[in-house]
């Protein structure tokens, strides 16, 4: 197994811990005058996303994750697993509901992800930052109120259902950011 | 801005007042320190290895002892395996000693010297185990290595094998978190009276707990200052050197050979009392210039 030095530790590198693989995020180093010197490691679990903080004994060897990430294309799913594919060698991974988390619901085919693979496995998948969908059905909007105010929801054409302003109609396209699930604004053709 | 020039000069004018003599030892010494957590830089001279000292400590211990004086050095000691926005591997040290003068004492005196050189506030002063327990709910001193072992885990530390089985190990991480979770203020807390296992080279109290005469001076978490009443019998002197040998194999390091210059002195002493301190002086120099990041003091800008 490859392992690293906690002296080469950075932002970036994924170790293995109890089983699960790990996103290094901040790496401090903390040595008392007389004592011990630690890494203090704010690190995020990749199959949780839960973000913890872990100390090393500094100069102990650590186990590092087979972990990478890479960029995919969405092609379909059937709600229970979703189909990427890798532009640059056409190869083909599927991805379990797990591993989706959310990210299912803001996708419709032929968007750029970002998958991480731990082990030649998914086990997250970003959408991109921003998309844009047809809201499919929502209450009649309220004429002239443009001005900031009430929301209501509306059911967009991949069944995500988001926030949006009151005059906003059905079969317009909106820009939704996918990271908080806000409406960010009305796409015009 | 101050910097390390001008921070010495007015310590130099403080130790003058205070008739306190200043001396200027070797950076290179035949000994190596033992203590398994600083590392020596070394270099050879015709296949001879010589070691950059960590601290002028036995040094200025061998001419207190010979001349029964107080005395202080200000000078460059070397730290390898040590960097970061808090550390250096070169530093510039200010360590002294005083004579007849007991720990709780020279606490005032690290006080009176701040004060001078430009750095007052707040003083608090906490025993290491009131801090302890405010943070972890139960004595530092008569917890039960289980217990040490379980709230270090709790608290973050990655059961690696090594060192889980010695107590000082957990306790040294322990005190890390304690640092971090009061101290970060700003004020001048001394942290003293420290659990045995930290003693390092102080010397211990029997009443009415078994406690080390040890303080350390923190500034927001920064520690400024690590001072002991000291030891003055070549036995227990010896008994703690050999112990860090001891601690050394066990974390897979090489024993390394004693100061005997050290311990002879003490051996010759007649002293009683006799306490010491020593402060980074550019940690001191973050604080008065305000800044965050020891690598961006002016003085070590040289591009």
């Amino acid at each position: 197994m490859a392992s690293i030095n906690t002296n080469q530790f950075k932002p970036g590198i994924k170790l293995l811990l109890d089983g699960d693989p790990y996103n290094i995020l901040e790496n401090e180093f903390v040595k008392p005058g007389k004592g011990q010197a630690f890494n203090r490691v704010k690190t995020r679990n990749l199959k949780n996303g839960r973000v913890v903080e872990k100390t090393f004994k500094s100069g102990e060897s650590v186990e590092l994750a087979d972990v990478v990430d890479i960029e995919m294309v969405y092609l379909y799913g059937d709600g229970t697993e979703w189909v990427f594919m890798n532009e640059d060698n056409f190869e083909q991974v599927s991805a379990g509901r797990e591993a989706m988390d959310d990210a299912g619901k803001w996708l419709k085919g032929q968007e750029k992800c970002e998958m991480t693979l731990w082990n030649g496995i998914p086990i997250s998948i970003s959408a991109p930052n921003f998309v844009n969908l047809v809201v499919k059905k929502t209450d009649p909007g309220v004429k002239g109120d443009t001005a900031a105010g009430g929301t209501k929801p509306a059911e967009l054409e991949t069944g995500a259902i988001v926030k949006v302003p009151l005059f906003i109609e059905e079969g317009e396209v909106l820009k939704i950011d996918t990271r908080s699930g806000d409406y960010v604004s009305r796409v015009k053709d | 801005m101050d910097s390390i020039v001008t921070l010495s000069a007015k310590a130099r004018e403080y130790f003058q007042l205070q008739a306190v003599t200043e001396v200027k030892t070797p950076c290179l010494s035949r000994f190596s320190n033992v203590d398994p957590n600083i590392a020596n830089f070394s270099i050879f001279k015709n296949e001879v290895e010589l070691f950059l000292r960590t601290s002028p400590e036995s040094a200025l211990k061998q001419i207190v002892c010979r001349n029964e004086i107080d005395i202080f050095e200000i000078g460059p000691v070397f730290r390898d395996d040590e960097s970061g926005k808090n550390h250096l591997s070169e530093f510039t040290m200010l360590e002294w000693y005083r004579i007849d003068m007991s720990y709780r004492h020279l606490m005032d005196d690290v006080v009176r010297l701040l004060n001078y050189l430009g750095l007052s506030g707040i003083i608090k002063k906490l025993t290491y185990d009131e801090l302890f327990v405010h943070t972890f709910g139960f004595s530092s001193y008569e917890a039960s290595f289980q217990q040490l072992k379980a709230c270090a885990e709790e608290h973050g530390l990655v059961n690696s094998g090594k060192g889980f089985q010695d107590r000082a190990y957990l306790l040294e991480f322990l005190t890390t978190c304690l640092s971090d979770a009061n101290l970060k203020t700003e004020e001048l807390v001394f942290v003293y009276d420290y659990p045995q296992e930290l003693r390092c080279y102080s010397q211990l109290s029997s009443y009415p707990k078994t406690l080390a005469k040890r303080f350390e001076l923190f500034w927001d978490g920064l520690e400024l200052a690590n001072g002991y009443q000291e030891i003055l019998s070549e036995e227990e002197q010896r008994a703690c050197f050999e112990s860090e040998n001891r601690r050394r194999v066990l974390n897979g390091f090489a024993e390394v050979q004693i100061d005997e210059a050290w311990l002879a002195s003490l051996r010759r002493s007649e002293l009683k009392t006799l306490s010491g301190v020593a402060l980074g002086l550019e940690r001191v120099l973050m604080i008065i210039n305000g800044i965050k990041d020891i690598r961006l003091l002016p003085d070590l800008d040289l591009k």
